[in-house]
């Protein structure tokens, strides 16, 4: 297959039915692709002579649920392609009841940080990604806070947080067995 | 630091677990690592973030376009000024608003100051780290200037805040380009000292050279951006490819190193703080006179205070400014701008659903996505050379935990 320049028509070409949506907004391009399809092509265009996006720029994700749409995430990714100089933002359309995707941490090493991010705090998964933990916020934490519907203020977990109280002074046992009362001479 | 002396996966030989962090001098903020030793060498190195999470992602669905630029000051701290130039150029982009003349140069000259400013933190305690004091002592006194030429400009020192949607916060004093220039003109002697202190010295060459070294391809697939990128051989800035505002009308050059280890990171980051003396130097020269703002017919730049007191027209403007539920309306959209920070690509993804804030902010932090290649640089190397490592790599816990 000759190298693709036009990075809309190679991937239709590449795949057909995988492209969802083309959308260009003050000359950005922006391309949402399914989420079955969204491995092989990034790989495509990772590897094609014409395209060459080799640097992943970004990894984030959207929760699109009050945008209207028929799915309810998005994960997008900036790609760069040095050889050529330029930029392209692709989108994985993501369903909200069953939300996750294929990694691609095996084509980029820099995503895995990245999707373990998306997966804290949008609760998007990897299928495939070796090491799929929390990143920024508690292992114990519950929910996914850059969900629409989580509060700005958080669900009560700051006023519910386990504190250690601060030790009494007589709680302390006394070091030397001829230590006088600690607030003795006050 | 406390340690826990167990057996490996293996059962083999024994190895220590060791918590390096989170309050650590060497970690230059709270990073926390648990390294796994067999005697002084990494066996394993585990990094644990989030001891910074402000969830500065979410608060940008609830500022308006103005108000989140206090926020992004506080990610990398360093170099506050090109946060706020990033977020605005995106915030800009978004809203399809073309800046003035001189606003764009003044956004470059705050920038380069920035990233000089910057640079100069991280040769000088990278230095420090490793036994050299007099270094970080020369870069502190000079970083102590550009802070009072960012407190002259925009009134802070440390989180300027200093760029508005559509324009600067305020004009460039009359007597700043004067005291930048002498600034410029000092600069260049304090560097060849760091110079001359560090760059053939035989213990900093032997704690650098050599240690965590990554070559061009592999820093491309771990997603490295900025001196981290360069140093590996890759010539690759955004100022140079991709152009955002002025930086097309400079003559300066990329640096690059070769071996992409401690030692040329180092080198890359000293040559940089020229080439912004170069970019600097050209930019006082070209500085045009001009407005620093869109003016008031956009609707997205408040009056000035002096007439919102005293005139009606500016005091509508004002209130329909900063009133709930009125104010700069964004277009349905995303946009993205590239831009070069210190630490390498900074950008802003805005999505924006027409509100007055935007539907979702992400940022692009350099830091986070340089600092993840670490357990890499490191595994196999010896305990001391964590901290060369991570001192080369300049990571800003607050830009890393958000």
């Amino acid at each position: 297959m000759e190298p693709a320049t036009d990075i809309e028509q190679g991937l239709r070409r590449a795949a057909p039915e995988a492209v969802l949506d083309v959308h260009r907004f003050r000359d950005q391009l922006t391309i949402t692709l399914r989420r079955e399809h969204a491995k092989r092509l990034l790989g495509f265009m990772r590897d094609d002579a014409g395209l060459r996006f080799a640097f992943l720029s970004d990894l984030s994700g959207v929760d699109v649920v009050e945008l209207g749409r028929a799915w309810r995430f998005e994960v997008v990714y900036h790609l760069v392609s040095f050889d050529h100089n330029r930029r392209v933002r692709i989108k994985t359309a993501v369903p909200g009841d069953d939300p996750w995707t294929d990694s691609v941490v095996d084509l980029w090493k820099g995503a895995i940080w990245q999707e373990r991010e998306v997966f804290d705090l949008l609760g998007v998964g990897f299928r495939g990604h070796p090491d799929l933990r929390r990143i920024l916020l508690p292992d114990d934490f519950a929910d996914h806070p850059l969900r629409r519907d989580y509060p700005l203020r958080g669900k009560g977990e700051r006023e519910n947080f386990p504190v250690l109280g601060k030790p009494r002074p007589r709680d302390f046992v006394p070091l030397f067995a001829a230590a006088k009362e600690p607030n003795a001479g006050h | 630091m406390p340690a826990t002396e167990t057996l490996n996966s293996a059962g083999a030989a024994r190895t220590l677990t060791l918590n390096f962090g989170p309050q650590h001098p060497a970690t230059h903020g709270t990073l926390r690592l648990v390294l796994e030793l067999d005697g002084e060498r990494v066996v394993n190195c585990i990094p644990h973030l989030g001891y910074l999470h402000c969830g500065f992602e979410k608060l940008g669905e609830h500022h308006d376009f103005n108000q989140f630029v206090t926020v992004t000051d506080r990610m990398n701290y360093m170099s506050p000024i090109c946060n706020n130039v990033a977020w605005h150029l995106s915030a800009e982009k978004l809203f399809g608003l073309e800046i003035t003349e001189r606003c764009k140069y003044i956004r470059v000259i705050y920038a380069e100051m920035s990233r000089i400013a910057d640079h100069l933190v991280c040769v000088g305690t990278a230095a420090l780290d490793l036994g050299a004091f007099s270094a970080f002592l020369y870069a502190f006194q000079q970083r102590e200037i550009l802070y009072s030429l960012f407190e002259l400009g925009t009134g802070h020192r440390f989180t300027c805040s200093a760029t508005r949607l559509g324009g600067m916060g305020r004009d460039l004093p009359p007597n700043f380009t004067e005291k930048l220039r002498y600034f410029v003109r000092g600069l260049p002697k304090v560097l060849s000292e760091v110079d001359r202190l560090l760059s053939r010295n035989r213990i900093f060459l032997d704690r650098t050279r050599g240690i965590g070294a990554i070559s061009g391809g592999e820093a491309i697939d771990w997603s490295l951006s900025g001196p981290m990128l360069r140093a590996s051989g890759v010539a690759r800035d955004v100022r140079k490819d991709e152009p955002y505002l002025v930086y097309d009308r400079f003559d300066w050059d990329v640096v690059i190193g070769e071996n992409g280890d401690v030692y040329d990171r180092y080198l890359v980051r000293l040559e940089e703080m020229r080439q912004s003396l170069r970019i600097l130097d050209q930019a006082i020269d070209q500085l045009p006179d001009g407005p620093v703002d869109v003016g008031l017919d956009n609707k997205v730049v408040l009056p000035e205070k002096k007439r919102v007191y005293t005139k009606m027209e500016e005091l509508i403007h004002h209130f329909e400014m900063i009133m709930p539920d009125k104010g700069p309306m964004s277009p349905v959209g995303e946009a993205y701008v590239p831009t070069e920070s210190p630490n390498g690509e900074l950008g802003f993804y805005i999505v924006s659903n027409g509100g007055k804030t935007p539907y979702r902010v992400r940022v692009r932090p350099p830091s986070f996505i340089n600092y993840q290649v670490l357990p890499r640089l490191v595994v196999g190397r010896m305990l001391s050379d964590v901290i060369a490592v991570l001192g080369s790599m300049n990571v800003i816990a607050g830009e890393l935990d958000r």
